[in-house]
Order: C-alpha cells, then sequence, then structure tokens
C-alpha cells in the first residue's frame, strides 16, 4: 500500500467499511487506522455519510403505480400481438399491392397495348359512317412490298411497318385504279380530289405517283351499322390495283348534323375545322384519329369546298388523312361520298415515283350528282344510271398471281395477258389500268411519276362508244381499248376535253366566286397537265405518256350499262436531273 | 437489506419469471409488487423527482416484460430487474442534465439542478414548518443536504453509492447490477463517498 488510508486515491479504506475487504488486506487497514488519525476521521466520515444516507425515508409507492404498470403492461401485451399481426398483415398486403400494382402495371400495359392496335386498325367506330381508310398499301399492291403505314403524332408522320386496319362498311363498291410500280418508300405530294388533284398534278408536283380510287356505292334504304374491321394486311392484297373495295353507307338520319367537333380532338383536326368554320361549312367531325378525319357535310357543296379547301390546306401540312362522309337522303337511297386522301410525305424525304396516295369517293346520289356536275361527262353518266346496283369489286383475283404492278402492267400490256385476267374477272366486277403503253424500261427506271384521273363513262360491251368522246383521240383510244379488250368497254373520254365547271383544283377560284369575285378561268385537265410539264421542262417527247392519246384499257363484264368508272392517267417522266429538280419544285399553279 | 440472497428468494423469483414467460400475468402482477417499492426509490433516489421515478419504474417493469421471454436466469431477477431501472435511471438523468445544461447555455438564470430545486423545497418547507420538533427538523435538512449532494453526484458515482449505502448491496452485485468489475465498483465507491463528504460536512457538523 503505497498510499496512506486518508489518500483519496486509496479506496480500501470504503472496502474496509462495507467488509469488502478479504481478511489479509483488513488486518493491514486496522493496523493502519490504529497509526493514522486522518484515515480513522476519515472513515468516521463515511460511516456517517453512509449512515445519513441510509436515514433517508423509503417513499411510498404511489398506489396507482401498480395499476398503471399491469394496465400498461396488459395494453403492451396486446399491442405487441396486434403488431404481430399487425406486421405480418403489412407484409402480406404489402406483397399483396405489390402484386396487384404489378398487375394493374401489366394489365393497363397490355390494355394499352391492345388499345393502340385497335387505334390503329380501327377507325372510331362511333362513326355512322364507315370511313375507309386509305393506306400505302398501294405499295404492297404494286411491288408486293409491305405498305407503309403513317401516323401523324404531335404533327410529324411516323413510319410504321406494322399493317392498318380499317372499318369498311358491310355494302357498297368501289372502284379502284392502281399506280405504277413504286419502289419504296412514298414521293407523291398530293393526291387530291377530283379537280383538284388535277390542279396538283399538273400544276404542282411533278414527283410520285398517285394512286387514287374512286369508289360509287349505294347504301340499302334501311340505316345499317354494320361494319367490319379490314386489316389492312388484308386490305393491302385485296387493295393491289385491282382489289375490292366494299363500302356501305349508314344511317342517313345520322348523317344530317351540324357542325360537331368530335370528341376526340387533334391539333391538325382542330385547324381543319376552323379553317372550314371560317367559310362557314357545316359540318360534323365525326372522328379523328392520328390517320384520318373524318366529317360530315350537311351541303354537298360544302363537301365540294372542303374537300378543294382541305386539298389545299392538308397539302400545307402534308402527311395528313382524311376522309369525308357525305351522306344526304335522295329519292333513290342513301348514298355517301368519302373522300379519302392519303398525303404523303414531302417529296425530298421518299423516293420518287413511290404510289402513296389513293382517293375513295363514296356518294350520295345527289353528292355525286354535285361533285361530278363538275365533271359533266361522268355526272351525266350517273344521272343515267338506273341506281344501279354498282359492283365494283377490283378483286384480288385478278392481281393475285402479280406481285408488282409494273409486272402487272407489264401483263397487261399484253393481250393475251389480259385476256386471262379479263376470264377470271369475276362477273359484275370492274377494274381498270392505265398506260397499256408503258415500256417496262420506264418502270425499271422509275420514272412515273403522275397519275391524273378522271371520271369516263362505262358503257357496255356491247354497246358503242357512248361516251361523250370530244375529240378524236380519246375516242380512238376508246376503239382500241374495246378493241384490245375483246368487248371491254370503251373508256377515255378525257375530262381535258370536257368544258365543264370549275375544277375543284381552283379552289381559290371557288372562293372568290363566293365572294362575288369574277372566277378565273380554269384550265381543262390537259392543259393544265401541258402547263405542268412546261414548268417541269418536259415535253411530250420525254414524257410519251403525259400527253398520250393512247388506249387505256378497261374492262366491265355484266356490269350497268352506264357507270361512273375512273380513268388514269399515268405519266411518266423520265429520271433525269430535270425531273429531279422539278420534283422539289414549289406548287406554282395559280 | 439483501434483497437477493436467499435462495428461496431467487427462486421464488425464477418461478414467477417462468410463469410470466408462460404469459401468466398474474406472476407477472406478483414480480411487479415485490419489487415496485425498491425498484420506485431506487429510480427516485436516482432522479431525485417522484413522478420521474414513477414513470421510470414503470418503463422498467414495462420494459421487464418486454424482455422476459430472453431472461435465461443467468442472474437474479432482482439483479435484472435493478440493471433496467437503473440504466433507465441514468439515461435520464444524463438526458436532463443536457437539457440543462442547454438551458444554461441558453440563458436560462432560473435553470436548477432538480437537487437544488428539491433542497430548496425542503428548504422552504422546513423554514415554513417551524413549529416542528428541533430534531425532526435538523433530520429534516439532513436529508435535504444528502438529497442535494447526492444529486450533484456523477451518474457513474451516485448509482454505485445508491446501491451499496441505500439498497444496501454488496459489490458483487452493484457489479452485476452496473455491469462493472467489483474494483471499479470499490473504487467508484469510494470516490463516489468522498465527493459527498465534500458536500455533506458542512449539514453534518451542524447537525452535530
Amino acid at each position: 500500500m503505497t498510499e496512506p488510508l486518508h489518500d483519496p486515491q486509496n479506496d480500501l479504506l470504503s472496502a474496509y467499511l462495507d467488509g469488502e475487504l478479504e481478511e489479509s488486506a483488513q488486518a493491514a487497514v486496522v493496523v493502519e487506522l490504529q497509526n493514522n488519525p486522518q484515515a480513522r476521521q476519515l472513515l468516521e466520515e463515511m460511516r456517517s455519510a453512509r449512515a445519513a444516507l441510509r436515514t433517508l425515508p423509503q417513499a411510498q409507492v404511489p398506489g396507482d403505480l401498480l395499476e398503471d404498470i399491469m394496465a400498461a403492461a396488459e395494453r403492451q401485451a396486446l399491442l405487441s400481438q396486434a403488431g404481430t399481426t399487425s406486421i405480418s398483415r403489412q407484409r402480406w398486403s404489402g406483397g399483396v399491392w405489390r402484386a396487384a400494382a404489378m398487375v394493374v402495371f401489366l394489365v393497363g400495359g397490355a390494355g394499352g397495348w391492345v388499345y393502340w392496335q385497335m387505334s390503329r386498325q380501327t377507325i372510331n367506330t362511333s362513326v355512322p359512317y364507315t370511313t375507309v381508310a386509305l393506306n400505302d398499301s398501294t405499295d404492297k399492291g404494286i411491288t408486293g412490298e409491305t405498305g407503309v403505314d403513317r401516323e401523324i403524332v404531335g404533327g410529324e408522320l411516323l413510319a410504321k411497318g406494322g399493317p392498318k386496319s380499317t372499318v369498311m362498311p358491310e355494302g357498297g363498291h368501289s372502284l379502284s385504279k392502281s399506280a405504277p410500280p413504286a419502289p419504296t418508300g412514298a414521293a407523291g405530294k398530293s393526291a387530291l380530289p377530283i379537280e383538284q388533284t388535277e390542279k396538283q398534278v399538273t400544276g404542282k408536283e411533278a414527283t410520285g405517283a398517285v394512286q387514287q380510287q374512286v369508289q360509287v356505292a349505294q347504301g340499302p334504304e334501311e340505316p345499317t351499322s354494320g361494319r367490319r374491321v379490314i386489316n389492312d394486311a388484308e386490305d393491302q392484297k385485296q387493295d393491289l390495283p385491282f382489289s375490292a373495295m366494299k363500302s356501305k353507307p349508314v344511317d342517313a338520319a345520322a348523317g344530317s348534323g351540324s357542325k360537331q367537333a368530335a370528341a376526340v380532338p387533334s391539333p391538325m383536326a382542330d385547324q381543319l375545322v376552323q379553317s372550314l368554320d371560317k367559310d362557314q361549312v357545316n359540318l360534323e367531325l365525326l372522328s379523328n384519329n392520328v390517320n384520318e378525319l373524318t366529317l360530315r357535310f350537311d351541303d354537298p357543296e360544302q363537301l365540294l369546298r372542303f374537300e378543294r379547301d382541305s386539298a389545299v390546306y392538308l397539302n400545307d401540312r402534308r402527311d395528313f388523312n382524311f376522309s369525308i362522309p357525305l351522306e344526304q337522303k335522295s329519292e333513290t337511297g342513301n348514298r355517301s361520298l368519302i373522300l379519302r386522301q392519303r398525303l404523303k410525305e414531302p417529296a425530298g424525304s421518299a423516293p420518287v415515283n413511290t404510289v402513296s396516295q389513293r382517293y375513295l369517293v363514296q356518294a350520295s346520289p345527289k353528292a355525286i350528282e354535285v361533285l361530278l356536275d363538275r365533271y359533266d361527262q361522268a355526272v351525266k353518266i350517273y344521272r343515267a344510271a338506273d341506281e344501279p346496283q354498282v359492283e365494283l369489286r377490283l378483286g384480288a383475283k385478278q392481281v393475285q398471281g402479280l406481285d408488282a404492278s409494273r409486272t402487272e402492267i407489264q401483263l397487261l400490256n399484253d393481250p393475251q395477258r389480259r385476256a386471262d385476267v379479263l376470264k377470271s374477272t369475276p362477273e359484275n366486277s370492274l377494274f381498270f389500268n392505265t398506260a397499256p403503253n408503258l415500256a417496262a424500261t420506264d418502270v425499271e427506271q422509275n420514272s412515273v411519276t403522275d397519275w391524273e384521273y378522271y371520271y369516263q363513262n362505262l358503257v357496255p360491251a356491247t354497246a358503242s362508244s357512248s361516251g361523250p368522246v370530244d375529240n378524236d383521240a380519246a375516242a380512238a383510244e376508246s376503239q382500241a381499248v374495246q378493241d384490245s379488250t375483246d368487248g371491254a368497254p370503251k373508256l377515255g373520254t378525257r375530262l381535258e376535253k370536257v368544258e365543264g365547271p370549275p375544277k375543284l383544283g381552283a379552289g381559290r377560284r371557288y372562293r372568290q366566286q363566293r365572294a362575288g369575285e369574277p372566277q378565273d378561268a380554269a384550265p381543262r385537265v390537259g392543259e393544265q397537265m401541258q402547263q405542268q410539264n412546261r414548268r417541269r421542262g418536259v415535253t411530250n417527247a420525254t414524257t410519251p405518256y403525259s400527253n398520250s392519246t393512247q388506249p387505256r384499257w378497261g374492262y366491265r363484264q355484266n356490269l350497268p350499262e352506264q357507270q361512273i368508272t375512273l380513268l388514269l392517267e399515268l405519266r411518266t417522266q423520265p429520271a433525269s436531273p430535270t425531273t429531279t429538280q422539278a420534283t422539289t419544285q414549289p406548287h406554282d399553279d395559280e | 437489506m439483501e434483497p437477493q440472497t436467499g435462495d428461496n428468494l431467487s427462486f421464488e423469483d425464477a418461478a414467477l419469471v417462468r410463469q410470466v414467460q408462460q404469459g401468466e400475468m398474474r406472476a407477472f402482477e406478483q414480480l411487479v409488487v415485490k419489487y415496485q417499492g425498491r425498484i420506485y426509490n431506487l429510480c427516485l433516489r436516482m432522479v431525485s423527482h417522484a413522478e420521474s421515478a414513477r414513470d421510470l419504474t414503470q418503463d422498467t417493469f414495462l420494459k421487464a416484460l418486454q424482455a422476459i421471454q430472453r431472461f435465461e436466469h443467468k442472474s437474479s431477477f432482482f439483479t435484472w430487474l435493478f440493471r433496467i431501472a437503473m440504466n433507465l435511471s441514468i439515461t435520464y438523468r444524463r438526458r436532463s442534465k443536457r437539457i440543462r445544461m442547454q438551458s444554461l447555455d441558453a440563458g436560462d438564470s432560473s435553470a436548477e439542478s432538480g437537487g437544488e430545486q428539491a433542497g430548496r423545497l425542503q428548504t422552504l418547507v422546513a423554514e415554513q414548518n417551524m413549529l416542528a420538533p428541533p430534531d425532526e427538523m435538523k433530520r429534516a435538512e439532513l436529508h435535504r443536504q444528502v438529497m442535494a449532494a447526492l444529486e450533484e453526484l456523477d451518474e457513474d458515482y451516485k448509482a454505485v453509492v445508491v446501491l451499496r449505502d441505500i439498497e444496501d448491496m454488496d459489490y458483487e452485485s452493484i457489479a452485476a447490477v452496473l455491469e462493472i468489475p467489483i474494483g471499479t465498483v470499490r473504487s467508484r465507491l469510494h470516490r463516489g463517498r468522498l465527493a459527498l463528504l465534500e458536500r455533506l460536512k458542512p449539514a453534518m457538523e451542524k447537525a452535530g
């Protein structure tokens, strides 16, 4: 022991006080205590302090402490059990929620995918009319390649590789014309309705081919809501140059409507409607999706205006597809006029000569009358028609063996091949083809640029050419066609020979007319084409078909004597630097 | 007092604990009845505040009940229960001291330790109890000073002093409760007593 007992560092004194020392240590402490008074004093003080501490009274336990403790204990026990259950439940419910969230996510994703697919495949089924979506299946129809559907997203056209389905009416018929081969892509700028197309074709576009389709249909007396969805994959097969396009007008009563915006807004559609609204067009927006706009007009005149204006409008924006159902009650039934147009990508973004557009018309008698009044030849024919049950099935059967329009054209240019095709043509079917003189080389050079179309009467095979042929060349064409097709109807009355109301291409003039301004003289189709060719620097020599008087040929089998039909005139343009430049020239036909 | 020296007592506690472990709340209640007074006084000596001592006592038993399934009888239940109470009390005191220090740092001139408050209250009571017998007055004064001195001790010293001088626990038990070596118990006890003497000398001399 180095320190004395009273040293603070020496704790033996406390241990001695508490009796916690071993005997030897205790004896040593006793000896030192005897010799160290300070240690003895400290020991006494410590003993006194301990005594003081021990004198502290014991506090009484609060009377309700036991109850509180037991109550708290029971509560704790219950909470513990509940906590275990709660934890288990939380874990279980957490898993369930996660699983539910996963299911919702999957279902939502699947639903979204299905909805997306359906939105691509169907046109708004709430539309009482059937609108036949046009697609680029003409590419496939001609070339055998898969057509490219496009989707406008945020004003931009997106190319999609998948087929597109459209709602097709169950009834009705169509007459389609197909364009020449289209290697890839789309270049045609515009396929304009009727006269507008003329305007566009002849004055605006020198690039790309235009495939247009005219559909004349008569609907049933009673409205029908029947629809069927045609997948474009199938439709593309059927939409081969001579494939059938069926439509059936529905619900005339529902067709009369005032302007009413559809529930599916689209910036472009809204702009379009607003644009039409400026002209006080009474229409109803029936459906609208990214690819198609369906409108209903009360007045066929308005339709024409819309057709014209929208063509201009849409051409300004490109890549917009719309359909215009027109339904109007007539004495003989309901017919609908459906104008469809798909505008393609700008010329610079797609190869030239790609068939890109189609044009469908399903019109009521009155609408067609009004429409075709612009083309007096056709309207006369139509008027003469005794409400024919038009069966314009451009059967795929005819072209099943034709994997490409170029081949088709070549084959059909072969009289024997044409005869075979005609033999295989179903009764009450009609198909047309044009450009009988199109050389294979022209096609190979991708020189086909434009299509021009106009209505033509169709006469019975046994009948003589009764169409209002206005020039000898056209008569010669018709005769040639009739001869070459072995009884096929004569075609080829060219509208350029027909004096008539302003062409649809004269949209601006139409507006001027409405405003009371004098109407400009609308150039006739041929004149426009020639003007356009002159602007392009294309001569007849380089474009043998632009002013060709060569007969187009068509075929009609067991059809009513008079029908509205469509004649396409294929224009070709050699792939030359001049042509290339022409493809990018702005439209300046007015 | 020797709370856990008897084998019968430890055996009895062990039996109750086993019953509690089997879900017998009545056994737990018996344990509470048996030790609530000592736990309460222990906490009261440690925190010098009745209400806090009450809460600490309740928390002690609740913690014991919560952890009783893990009690393996390696020590006596009493030691185990005291350990819980002492830990809670020490934690409480340290937390309270931090709060007080923060209050002082904040310039709270009225901040006083619990012991000082208790001492002043006892002083006030003593001064107002002028009619009390002189011996009781001296005893009360002594108690106040002892409580004040005890309150000023460091927690480690105070715990050892309380367990030894008030609860009369031997070193080994103190070491078991505080989970410190016996040598540490002895040194802490010695230093705690010296510190306590330092504070109690005037009162003890006065009390004579």
